[in-house]
Parts: C-alpha cells; structure tokens; sequence
C-alpha cells in the first residue's frame, strides 16, 4: 500500500519553491500580446526585473547581447554555449525560450543566409538604460521632496507596520473558517471584495456569488490553500488576482503591473513621491496601501514609503523575505509519534496550525498538539492536500529538525498523511444511468451494444442491472427500444 | 522529428535552473604612469586577413572611459541575480584599498535617490567615482610632497589581492572540521538554514591590471641589469607574496581572473605571473588588443559566473603559460634557477650557503652545477596555442559588429570558442 514514491517528496518541493514564487506572474505574462509587452518594457524597473526572472543561461546571452547593434545569430549561440555547428535550430530556440515568451527576443528569422532573432527595441534600450541611468521614465520612484526629517519612520517600523496589515487580513480569513472565531479587524470593503473575487472566500448564502453579502464571507478551499503558501507567493497571487480584476474592468493593466515592478526595486525606508512616480496608477497605488504594501502617513499626503512587502517583491528566490523572519518562520518540531511543538506566539501561525493539529497545550511562546486522524482529514476536507501539509511542515522546520539526518520530516509521517489523503479518495462520485432489464436475452446485447460504445460503467449480470454513461442514454434507449421491437416480432 | 526534440531536452535541462549569488571582487590598477600609456598607445600593426578588425585604429583609453565601462560591467553583474555583490579596490603605486563598499563605521550620507537609476547602481557608481578620485588626489599630493620616487614603485597588486583574499574569508567561513563532524548534514542539505547548500556565495576576483610588466621593468631595472630582459618586472619583491596569494585562492576554490589592458604594442610580453595566478586558480586570462569593444569584452568573458564557465558558456583558449619564476637574490625572472634543497627558495646562481635558511651546501658541487646549467636549453614559450583546425566555416565569420567600435572580435578568440577551451600545455622550466 505504502508506495516508495511518498518517501521524499520533501526534496523536489525545497527545489520547487526557489523558482516558484511568481508562478502566478508567470501565468500572467505568459498570456500577454507583444503590444502588452511594449508598454511594459517603457519602464527600466520592469526591464531589469524580467532580467533577472529568466533562467541563468538565458540571462547571460541576452546581456551578452546586449549591447550589440545586431540581431543574435544562431552560430554566435552555437560557439558560445560550445555547442556543436550541426545542432538542430529547435534545439537553440529551447535555450533562449524564456526570453521568446517574454519578446525580449523576436522569433527566428532568416537573414542573409543566417538565422538569427533580433532583440526588441523597447526592451533592449530600457535595459541598457536601467544599466547606464540614463531612462527617463522616473521608473525606480522620484524621492519625495520633505523639509523635515521628522515623523520618518524607521525600517522596523514599515517592516511591522506591512506584516501586521498583510497579516491582518490572513488572521480576518482563516478566523472565518475557525468554529471558535477570535476578534480580528475587518480588512477594508475593496479587499473583501477581491477576496470574494478571486475565489478565496465565499459567501455561503448566496450560491450564485453575484450580490455576495461582503460582511458573511466565509473561507473557501482556495482559501486555506493559500494559507499554507509562502509569504512571497501569496504577495503574487494577490497582485495577479488585483491585476485581472481591473483587466476584468477593462481597464488596462500594463500601467498598474510595472508599477509592481517599480516598487519591487525601490529601497525600504526612503520615502518617494506618488504623483510623480506612479502618474498613470494613483489610484491602484491608493489599493496596494490597504494590503500594507507601502505605508502613508496620513490619506492625502502624496508622500508613500514602500514596506517591506513591495520591496522584496521581485528578489526572484525569496531569500530576502527568508532572511527577514527567518527565525520566525523556523518554529516547528515535529517527533515520530505526530507530535508538534510550535515555538510562536504569533496568533495567525497558531490558527493556520490549528486548521489540521489538534492543538492540546498552549504556552506564550509554545503550542504543543498532535497529528491526528481526525484533525487532518477534516483540514483536507476543506480542500487541503497531504502535499500541501507537508510543504508547510517541512518550511517551517526548526532549525533543530536538521540536526538530524535527512529526510527532514520522518518518513513514517509523510506516509500517514498521504494515507489519509488516499482514505478520502477511495470513493468516487459519477453521475449514472442505471437500465433495468427482464429479459436477459435484451441485458445481454444491450450489454455488448454499451461495452462496444465505451458507454458502459458498471454491469451486474445476476440483477440484469446496467449502469451507462449518462450522456449516452438517448442512444442506448433507442437501441433497446429497437432491439425489444425485432426480439417481439422475432417471437 | 523525435530524436532531435529528445535532445533539446537533454541539453536544455543539463543547464542550471539557478545559481548561488555571486560576489566579484575587481581590482582596480590605477598607476599613473600605467594610465599614462594606455591613454596614447602606439599605432597597432596592421591585422591581417581580416579587415573589419584591421581598420579599427588604436583606441587611447582613459582612466575616465574606463572607469564608466567598468560601472556599466558591474551593474550588469549586479543586474543578473539577485544578491549578487561587488567590491572593489583601488590599487596604485605601492597601495590598494578598499573603495566600495565603505565600511560601515564611514558611512557617508546617503544621497539622494534618482528617479531613473536602480539605487543599488546608483550607489556603487558614485562610490566608485568618489574613490578614484580621492586615490587620484592622494596620489598627487605624495607627488607634490618629498616622496617623488613613490611613483616609481610597482602597482601593489599583492597588497589588494590579499585584502581581497581577506574579505572572501570574512563573508565565506570556510566549514570548520569540527562543525562538519558534528554537523554532517548541513553541506548536503540543501534546504539547511546558513551559507551552505545552493545559497553559499560564489566568489572571484577580477584583476584588471594596466602595468605593462616589459616597461616598467625597462625602467626599473636599468640600473640592475642592462642586457637581463626581465618580463613581469612588476612584481618585483612581490613575488613570493604574490605566490602565497595565488596558492591559497587555489585552496579556497576562489578564482582569479585576469583582464591586462595593455595592448602588445605596449606591452610586447604579457605578465606572465598574473597569467600563472589565471592559470593556478582556473580563472580566465585575456589580453586587450588596443582596439577598443572593452564593454563588450567584459560582458562576453568575464559576466558569466564561475559555475557557468566551461559548461555552458565558452572561456577564451588561454595563452601557453610561462612557468618562470623569481630569484630571491636579484629579483630576476630566471629561465634556469637553482633550487635550495632545504627551503625550497630559488636562487640565479649556486650558492654555497642558503640566504634564507643559512643551510650549507658542498664548494664542491658548485663548479659542477653551473656546468651542468649550461647545457640546459630554455624552451621557448610559444606566443599563444596555435588556433584550431576544425569547426572553422561558420565561426571564422561569426563577427559580432558591436556598439560604435565595437566591430573589432578578436578572430583568434572567436574561432577559439568552437575550440574546447583547453589551456595551452604547461611549459615547465626547471
């Protein structure tokens, strides 16, 4: 029953993660037109950070390239990944792929008996700009003008003031989907409508989601998934959810996404002025305050700093968030025997913890509970998955937990959870047709008609019971009904 | 058409998915009288067979241009990974120091923010204009003061590899054996908190070095000795503290390359133990050719980090190395040398008592080593490998015509990518 597979599956999901995080970005982007693109690449922030979220190899041709007056010729790729000079062309557009779905490279073409893809203009100049500082797209943030150093807040004071406020409305989630609710502040109207927007909470009465109720909403499946994602995906399926959204008003959205980019390459702790940074986004940079992306001090000043949140957005493997709290997201230890000691106090980490540990001790700083059947199979039951238990487990890891020899968590447990995810899925619902026959003449060509239609689900001959595809019923109807017709007049 | 996109896989996949950040240590050669060659070069010999290259002039270059190319090649090293870091230092006549980054206790005010420079590049640029120019002003205030010879010292390259060397050790603890003892997961794991696994830094540094060694050692050593042509007369006294440096680069897997910006025209011989510390260290060695496409050159062999080289990207075919060395006694690049048996220094002629460890050796055998040194022929350094035969057709015109004056691709270096970056043979010399 235990299939080897289970065993480690924690090493290929700590790989996963280090390429993951903008997974929704990707998603995004990779669906986007040229024209899309062309107004993206204006901005050198979102020149340079598409840059760095293409893979090594690709990168370097491209800053290879870079300043070069000529497209890049295929034999140029071949000599310098030393590749042989008969490789087959499909084989190089693999290599450069990346940069293909991002048009930083036009597809191939033929050119004085050469292949070659020639550079986009767009990106080739924001990029060389973003190098020399030579734009003039104000794209990494025009410093706000202040007269006086006061009321300055600190890097701490941003970096507490963006996780409160990011976590202030995770706690508001996952206390909906709790029986025993604790008091948490309601985030603001236009994030609980994202929120219902985009699928993460639901309104329960109100099954159709058109006029949902925004104070009733409950967590969905989506929702608890979400829960257990790291903090920088969570800040990308956010934006991604923000950004179709006001695609879904047909407004356009290139403006408001390098504008992502923009703040991803600003510096935590310096203030920059919203009018002449964002002038085309003042309103969707208003939206980005209330997920505690940059902080203002006061609701008409144009000045903004951008917290930590916006800052690390676009450091591609999530080291600079991981650095940040590492230590508090390192707290979990979990024994052979399902138990799991918390070290936190941190009131969202216990109700996430809560969500599939029968918690039974609560000290300040320590929550001790247990892995058990009951727990984890109702976590699952809200659309959780053994997958997604053990990331969370193995990423929240305390530093002890490595002192012993790998795999992180025991095998014993990876196993357990995967079993009770299978427990679920023993039984699978389909819709049927059951036919019921008297005469087993009539059940048994009926039988051969279904079999031969790949229409046949089920047969219990001993009953003359058939159970057929539902969508094949008008057919099989007929069929009985003529072949009842000829058995008759054969008699 | 399922074989060939099989292969794709293959070779698509065998490329790293990331790379550990990495950090460039460039040294900076900043010596006046250095500068003051480069900026009025000689005419080049014409290039023949090929006349894109041939009809680009000499280009000057100015400590001023180089320094804006060599920012740009910086931020693009810091462009292309997250966490990737510079630092630099200035080395000139007889010092080196750190130029960016600024110790923390000397923080300067930050400036102001521009709205269309990524602040990290911002930063380091100013830092390092600021630098150069201070380096620069203390350079001709010791000029105006008593110590007019000082310009005469060599660039102290030794003096910033070692501080280099330093700062590796500082950001990148080596493992100790009693932590890996008690610790046997933590390199292997690559999901363990710290510097180990996939997020350990990758380190190099990049010596860029302006000294022609034929020059200065013409003038150096004229008083010395008139007919001993002495190449790599830079690293005179610094020789054996250049070894160290380069041995324990070798230890800690960190490698040093070479960038010299002399020309042949300037500098007929390259500095042969820069190419040895390139060579030791298995980092890149190359030498400008005087006509112009630095930027280019710098993105194209030396942005590529360390775990990128060889696999995929091609190196330049290194020069046949010369293996010479420096005699304790005279400073002199010696051909033939005479090895204490006891401490293993390295003399021009035999000696009958060890000047560093005061051993004794026999009169006797002194006559008979010298008659025996006489018959050892010097075996040539050939100039560079001979270029190779196969993989020519396309990659002989596969020009590269760059930005502005940027047409000038080495050929050798060109057809040397299709050859499989294997350095030229040793040439031991006893």
């Amino acid at each position: 029953m235990v299939q080897p597979s289970f065993s480690h599956p924690t090493k290929r999901e700590d790989a996963g993660p280090s390429t993951s995080p903008t997974a929704a970005l990707d998603a995004f982007l990779d669906n986007q037109h040229q024209s899309y693109y062309e107004e993206l690449y204006k901005s050198e922030a979102v020149c340079l950070c598409i840059l760095r979220s293409l893979p090594p190899v690709c990168r370097h041709i491209i800053l290879h390239i870079l300043w070069s007056h000529q497209p890049i010729r295929t034999v140029d790729v071949k000599l310098f990944l030393q590749m042989d000079l008969k490789t087959p062309l499909p084989e190089l557009d693999e290599v450069v792929r990346p940069a293909l779905n991002r048009k930083i490279l036009h597809p191939m073409i033929h050119k004085k008996a050469k292949m070659q893809w020639p550079m986009n203009d767009t990106f080739k100049r924001g990029l060389r700009n973003a190098l020399t500082g030579l734009g003039t797209s104000n794209s990494f943030g025009v410093p706000f003008e202040r007269d006086t150093e006061e009321g300055i807040p600190t890097q701490e004071e941003l970096v507490a003031y963006g996780e409160d406020t990011f976590e202030g409305i995770l706690k508001y989630m996952v206390s909906s989907g709790l029986e025993i609710g604790f008091p948490v502040a309601r985030p603001q109207e236009e994030v609980l409508q994202l929120l219902h927007a985009s699928g993460l909470m639901t309104d329960p009465s109100d099954p159709t989601g058109q006029n949902p109720n925004i104070n009733r909403l409950t967590i969905t499946s989506k929702g608890f998934q979400f829960l257990l994602e790291d903090r920088q995906t969570q800040l990308w399926e956010i934006l991604m959810y923000y950004l179709s959204a006001k695609e879904a008003n047909s407004e356009r959205s290139a403006v408001v996404l390098s504008m992502f980019f923009s703040l991803g390459c600003m510096q935590l702790g310096q203030d920059y002025s919203a009018s002449a940074s964002f002038p085309h986004a003042q309103a969707a940079l208003n939206d980005l305050a209330q997920y505690g992306f940059i902080y203002r001090s006061s609701e008409d000043t144009d000045q903004f700093f951008p917290t930590h949140l916006a800052t690390a957005l676009c450091s591609g493997d999530a080291t600079v968030t991981k650095s940040q709290d590492a230590d508090e997201k390192r707290f979990l230890i979990l024994e052979t025997n399902y138990k799991i000691y918390a070290y936190t106090s941190n009131e969202l980490e216990i109700a996430i913890l809560n969500l599939f540990v029968d918690i039974r001790i609560r000290y300040p700083n320590l929550v001790v509970g247990k892995l058990d059947r009951k727990n984890v199979k109702a976590a699952m039951e809200k659309g959780i998955s053994a997958h997604q238990i053990i990331s969370y487990l193995s990423s929240h890891a305390h530093p002890q937990m490595y002192n012993s020899p790998p795999p992180l968590l025991h095998p014993t447990i990876v196993d357990q959870l995967h079993l009770w995810d299978r427990e679920r899925n023993r039984l699978k619902a389909e819709d049927t047709v059951m036919f019921e026959f008297f005469s087993k003449e009539l059940f048994d060509d009926t039988e051969a008609e279904a079999r031969a239609n790949a229409a046949l689900q089920h047969s219990i001959p001993s009953q003359k019971l058939l159970f057929i595809e539902p969508h094949t019923k008008a057919a099989i109807t007929e069929f009985v009904k003529e072949r009842q017709a000829r058995l008759r007049s054969g008699i | 058409m399922a074989p060939p996109t099989a292969a794709v896989s293959d070779v698509v996949k065998s490329y790293p998915k990331t790379t550990a950040p990495s950090i460039l240590l460039v040294i900076l050669d900043i010596h006046p009288l250095s500068w003051s060659l480069l900026a009025s070069p000689p005419p080049l010999p014409p290039y023949p067979g090929h006349p894109t290259v041939d009809r680009v002039e000499a280009s000057p270059l100015t400590l001023n241009e180089f320094a804006t190319i060599l920012m740009v090649f910086l931020n693009a090293h810091l462009a292309s990974r997250w966490g990737n870091e510079v630092v630099v230092y200035g080395a000139t006549a007889g010092r080196a120091r750190l130029i960016y980054p600024l110790p923390p206790s000397a923080e300067a005010g930050p400036s102001k923010p521009k709205p269309n420079s990524y602040r990290p590049f911002q930063l380091l640029d100013t830092r390092i204009e600021q630098g150069l120019r201070e380096l620069a002003a203390e350079e001709a205030a010791r000029l105006e003061g008593d110590s007019v010879n000082s310009v005469n010292e060599p660039t102290s390259i030794v003096s910033a590899l070692t501080k280099a060397l330093c700062f590796i050790n500082r950001i990148v603890p080596a493992v100790s054996p009693a932590a890996a003892l008690a610790d046997p997961t933590a390199s292997t794991d690559p999901a363990a908190p710290g510097v180990t696994g996939p997020d350990k830094p990758e380190t190099r540094i990049l010596v860029i070095n302006a000294t022609p060694g034929a020059s200065i050692s013409a003038t150096e050593q004229k008083e010395a000795n008139e007919g001993q042509k002495s190449q790599g007369g830079q690293m005179r006294g610094g020789y054996v503290g250049l070894m160290n440096c380069v041995f324990a680069a070798q230890k800690a897997k960190v490698p040093i390359d070479v960038l010299s910006l002399p020309p042949p025209t300037i500098d007929a011989s390259p500095p042969i133990f820069l190419q040895q510390a390139a060579h030791l260290t298995e980092g890149i060695y190359w030498q400008w050719n005087g006509r112009g496409g630095l930027l280019q050159y710098l993105h194209a062999i030396y942005l590529p980090p360390p775990s990128l080289r060889q696999h995929p990207f091609a190196v330049p075919p290194q020069d046949a190395v010369g293996f010479r060395a420096v005699c304790f006694c005279h400073h002199k690049t010696l051909d033939v040398g005479f090895v204490c048996s006891v401490c293993l220094s390295i003399f021009c002629e035999p000696r009958p008592v060890c000047l560093m460890c005061k051993t004794r050796f026999p009169i006797k055998s002194i006559p008979t080593l010298k008659k025996l040194a006489t018959y050892i022929e010097p075996i040539p350094v050939p100039d560079t490998i001979p270029p190779p035969v196969a993989s020519k057709g396309a990659g002989a015109k596969a020009q590269h015509a760059a930005d502005g004056d940027k047409r000038d691709k080495d050929r050798s270096r060109r057809e040397g990518n299709g050859y499989h970056g294997d350095r030229g043979e040793p040439i031991e010399v006893d």
